[in-house]
């Protein structure tokens, strides 16, 4: 502080808007516990100057994170938006969007300001690799996210969209005629018709199971589809493909809300590709040979344990560590240790 | 408009728990009212005190006035409320310090501030707004700059950030949480330089 006479601050601005900013960055950015939220109304209720620290930054963000909303879709966004194509698709949705109620509050004010508490910014959820996470909504509709899944999402009363930027998510969504729900991955959308279905987003393009009610999926090529209970679609930029699942199938499907996945008649490459999503530690199938052999299990998604001893009791497989990888070969592994004992001069 | 939002549960991974909105009505009176006049005051501080390096806790020590005296009674034309409070900030210092001002402390309204805005296009306004603080993006650091864009204009998460920066979780953090303060600064400063434009 340098300016004599000004009263109740101990601290530099610098320091406590720095202070803000942390706890802002964390708060938005992952990793916010109890504890933190505990520190944050301490650290508010020590000063006002805190708290307008905190009050100031909070709502200036909220206000670039609406403007940066209405950035147009297209190769005018020049910034990080183009290697993100599920970003474009959200700005066509922007809409310009203020009640007569809020337009007649911001013509008392001379730069016009976009009431953060009135319009939301999108918000963001996400999970790493082996999270998982359920957010409950006001309006009764249920998300849980699967591993290394990101969100984003608009729930207001006048729309309720969610994009899927990344990985797999499980919805029950409470039906509302006069605010559909739309999820949206890249440059395919399903609008549910009071549903519960999930959604992964793959290499491929967007896959959609539904459980109950009814959904219409909307593609890149505009191709409408409607779905029913047990269909399972695979929609590409060029293609839908809806095959029938049965309640079973589905079932298992989901299992990972339980923290388990469930193979039957699964080939091991198809395995070792779905434990990957859960894991740091990466499954490397070693031997193309091994790659379709076929597995029945029910393995806990971060269980290697049990997977390794699958592999290598049932399987009769090899297992090696190497690294961050584990990889997975044809035995018999006694003479292939054997051998690398031996070259090893062991 | 009200948002629909409840809470958050984990399992595991990480959580935004921090998805609040608050409840508090002065703050979000603050929020609404108060934050978007920032350009209008350091308008009116940089014009009336002579150090500049004063201005940016004079604006903070405006805010703490605005804020205290809200919580008694919200003050019914808050931008006419801000200027009277940094007037009276500015004229207890000279009292105080024996300090000679510059010029005389201008009353807002011979300042040229008008007290009542008129009523304008929101959604022109807002472009413009976006237009000003992409040009102000533009100026800083490239890496700056990513960090910004990645997490306030995509919405990116942290280890995302951090991949596609190549840095570490925690020099990520430290580009959001410095790309935070950044962003409030030219916000405000990209709007100022307009009002004295005009």
């Amino acid at each position: 502080m340098t300016t004599p006479g000004l009263a109740t601050s101990t601290q530099s601005h610098d320091a406590i808007a720095r202070r803000a900013a942390d706890f802002l960055e964390r708060r938005r950015f992952g990793g916010w516990s109890d504890t933190d939220q505990i520190a944050l109304d301490a650290w508010l209720a020590e000063s006002d100057f805190h708290q307008v620290a905190w009050l100031r930054l909070e709502g200036s963000i909220a206000h670039v994170e609406k403007l940066a909303a209405l950035r147009p879709s297209g190769p005018k966004s020049n910034r990080a938006a183009r290697d993100s194509d599920g970003k474009r698709n959200y700005r066509r949705f922007v809409l310009p969007l203020l009640a007569a109620a809020s337009i007649a509050l911001f013509a008392a004010l001379g730069i016009p300001f976009v009431n953060s508490l009135l319009q939301p910014p999108d918000r963001s959820f996400s999970t790493d690799i082996g999270g998982r996470s359920t957010v409950r909504f006001a309006d009764g509709t249920e998300i849980e996210l699967n591993t290394d899944t990101a969100m984003r999402f608009r729930m207001t009363t006048a729309e309720r969209t969610v994009w899927l930027e990344k990985g797999e998510a499980w919805f029950r969504v409470a039906h509302n005629a006069a605010n559909p729900f739309t999820v949206v991955i890249g440059r395919h959308r399903v609008t549910d018709l009071g549903t519960e279905f999930f959604v992964r987003r793959g290499s491929e393009g967007m896959e959609v199971a539904l459980l109950n009610g009814r959904a219409m999926l909307n593609t890149e090529g505009a191709l409408t589809t409607l779905l029913a209970p047990g269909d399972d679609a695979l929609a590409t930029p060029v293609s839908v493909s809806v095959t029938r699942k049965t309640p079973k199938e589905l079932a298992d499907a989901l299992a990972w809300r339980r923290g388990v996945l469930v193979f039957r008649n699964t080939k091991l490459s198809d395995v070792v590709r779905e434990f990957n999503r859960y894991n740091q530690t990466r499954l490397v199938i070693a031997d193309p040979s091994i790659a379709d052999v076929k597995i029945y299990a029910e393995l806990k998604t971060d269980d290697f344990g049990a997977f390794l001893n699958l592999a290598q009791t049932v399987l009769n497989l090899c297992v090696d560590h190497e690294g961050n990888d584990i990889l997975i070969s044809r035995g018999p592994r006694d003479e292939t240790k054997r051998a690398a004992r031996t070259k090893h001069g062991l | 408009m009200s948002e629909i939002w409840a809470s958050g549960r984990s399992v595991g991974g990480q959580d935004r728990k921090g998805i609040v909105v608050t409840g508090d009505a002065v703050s979000a009176w603050f929020v609404r009212e108060i934050v978007p006049l920032e350009a209008i005051l350091m308008h009116y501080l940089r014009h009336n005190w002579r150090n500049a390096s004063d201005i940016p806790d004079l604006r903070q020590e405006v805010y703490v006035r605005v804020l205290q005296a809200a919580r008694e009674r919200i003050p019914e034309n808050p931008r006419r409320f801000v200027l009277a409070c940094a007037r009276n900030l500015l004229i207890d210092l000279v009292r105080r310090e024996q300090v000679v001002p510059m010029v005389t402390i201008a009353d807002f309204e011979a300042f040229g501030i008008a007290a009542d805005a008129p009523q304008q296009d929101q959604s022109v306004i807002e472009q413009e707004e976006l237009r000003r603080l992409e040009a102000s993006l533009d100026k800083l650091p490239a890496r700056t700059r990513q960090a910004i864009a990645l997490a306030y204009f995509d919405g990116l998460s942290r280890t995302e950030i951090a991949r596609r920066m190549g840095v570490t979780h925690q020099t990520a953090s430290e580009f959001i949480a410095n790309g935070a303060l950044i962003l409030a600064d030219i916000l405000h400063e990209a709007a100022a330089d307009k009002s004295a434009k005009s």
